[in-house]
């Protein structure tokens, strides 16, 4: 193939095609290059995602909050959201009763209570993502509510971190 | 390009060289157009939303400090949502979601102790027009209590089966009537006994019962621009066609009435089925029908005009050059007061659905 090129470039005839081949592929370059932006343009202005990350992350504190497997103090007839049950205040029981832990790890939290260690649940994943939540590629929710602790009132901190769903 | 040389090219160059690079154009905007009409076509969106939607929902109920039941309408693009125990997956009703993983979209849903209950809810659809398959929407309900979750279809009727029949298409109606105010005419010939000679129209309890019920351009006045009317507009069939001309109603729906028919408790519904206003004609059946799914009334699918028994072709010309139905109601004898007031909501809902879709 090269040897046949060198041969046509050697007659004016071969100069032509060499030229007409390389203006060619400069061509057809120029094509793709055209046609790939084009792509890449109806594709940015096409929004097709659903961006639903801080309402999802909202929710996960508000079960934290609310939700009588969670924190919230119940009994056998009512919940009392607003009232935390100090005793649910609690790794372990969170981690069975309001978010488990499994394989698949959806999301991390660090929940403080005033006066009290903080606990985790998927504390690992929490450490890495907690720093990364400037990109665009994780959320972060960040809740400081005042709740009724027995008789006292106490600030409660919960941190939600999660990447994109 | 050589072609603009004041050297004079040969038949190559000035013939070929063009072509070539109005194929390669036509190439590229084919290909563009393909890109762009499959990404208008994907269902993508309605996926993702579909099971982020009601994911998120199953989410909110995780958060509820007590039981509680969510009710409502979503409308599901002929998707099917199946509920999973830590995701919600929505996919195409012809899609195999274990073989096809693109037209898939799945929502994980973050675990809680709450269970949810595994369910697969399937769109009722039905074939529109040339063989076009329209879903209804979904009736979505969600029950929480203390240990489960529940989604389940709510109001779900065997009777949507029966639907399958129906020619209902979808046409966008809901413009047009901001344009002006609109004159719907909901006329009601009832020939008793005596079949549909040319004077005989009865001022029936039926037409009372229709009309007296009958809220539209009431209580909807204050949003639609709507001027309704429903009576029984005169003694005979000329009568009946020379207010309908004078009056020249922008929807126009005749129930008839003969109670010398021999099917009972059956509606018929017919549509013109020429010019422009078919499609209309045909929706419109289709909103009636499908508002009188529920209903102990017996109903057939919307059917042409040219289709008409003899007893209603006088005023089948009436019909023509508007948009219009005729409902044949049949023998009313056998139809109840709440069966006539179904009828009547049902017209009701149907308008007011035309016009809001």
């Amino acid at each position: 193939m090269l040897s046949r090129l060198t041969t046509l470039a050697k007659n004016k005839r071969g100069e032509e095609i060499a030229a007409d081949a390389t203006f060619w592929i400069f061509r057809i370059l120029l094509i793709l290059i055209l046609v790939f932006s084009l792509i890449f343009f109806v594709n940015t202005v096409i929004k097709k995602n659903i961006d639903t990350g801080t309402l999802e992350l909202d929710l996960v504190a508000a079960r934290i909050l609310y939700s009588p497997g969670c924190l919230s103090k119940s009994d056998e007839i009512r919940n009392y959201p607003g009232i935390i049950d100090k005793e649910k205040y609690d790794e372990n029981y969170l981690k069975l009763n309001c978010i488990k832990e499994t394989d698949r790890v959806l999301v991390g939290l660090m929940i403080s209570l005033e006066g009290q260690n903080p606990i985790y649940i998927n504390q690992e994943y929490y450490e890495d993502v907690e720093p990364l939540t400037f990109s665009k590629r994780y959320n972060k929710a960040e809740k400081n509510l005042p709740v009724i602790v027995g008789n006292e009132t106490k600030a409660l901190k919960i941190i939600v971190v999660a990447e994109k769903r | 390009m050589r072609i603009f040389s004041k050297k004079r090219g040969n038949i190559i160059e000035m013939v070929l060289n063009p072509l070539f690079h109005v194929l390669i154009a036509f190439g590229i905007i084919l290909l563009l157009l393909n890109y762009t009409t499959s990404v208008g076509k994907s269902s993508y969106y309605e996926r993702e939303f579909l099971s982020r939607n009601t994911g998120l929902m199953i989410e909110a109920l995780q958060a509820a400090p007590n039981n509680v039941t969510a009710k409502y309408t979503l409308s599901t693009h002929g998707l099917i949502l199946s509920f999973e125990k830590d995701k919600v997956v929505a996919y195409p009703h012809d899609v195999d979601p274990e073989t096809s993983n693109v037209k898939v979209s799945a929502y994980p849903i973050i675990p809680s102790s709450l269970k949810i209950d595994e369910n697969i809810l399937k769109p009722n659809i039905i074939t529109g027009a040339k063989g076009k398959e329209v879903p209804f929407p979904f009736k979505l309900s969600f029950q929480k209590t203390s240990e489960r979750i529940i989604p389940t279809t709510e109001g779900y009727s065997p009777k949507h089966e029966e639907q399958k029949e129906a020619n209902c298409i979808f046409v966008n109606t809901l413009d047009e009537v901001w344009a002006d105010q609109k004159k719907v005419l909901i006329d009601v010939i009832d020939v008793g006994k005596q079949g549909a000679t040319k004077d005989n129209i009865l001022s029936s309890t039926f037409a009372a019962g229709i009309c007296g019920s009958l809220t539209l351009g009431t209580s909807d006045k204050a949003f639609l621009p709507i001027n309704s009317d429903c009576k029984t507009l005169g003694m005979s069939i000329d009568d009946h066609i020379k207010k309908i001309e004078n009056l020249n109603p922008d929807l126009l729906i005749i129930l008839f009435v003969n109670t010398n028919n021999e099917t009972e408790n059956t509606l018929k519904i017919y549509y013109v089925g020429d010019g422009a206003d078919k499609n209309k004609e045909i929706k419109l059946a289709c909103q009636i029908i499908s508002k009188l799914l529920d209903a102990d009334i017996k109903y057939t699918s919307a059917q042409k005009i040219g289709g008409l028994p003899p007893y209603l072709s006088h005023i089948s010309s009436v019909l023509k050059g508007r948009t219009s139905i005729l409902i044949d109601v049949g023998n009313i004898n056998h139809l109840q007061n709440k069966d006539i007031k179904q009828i009547s909501e049902a017209l009701h809902d149907a308008v007011k659905t035309y016009y809001t879709s």
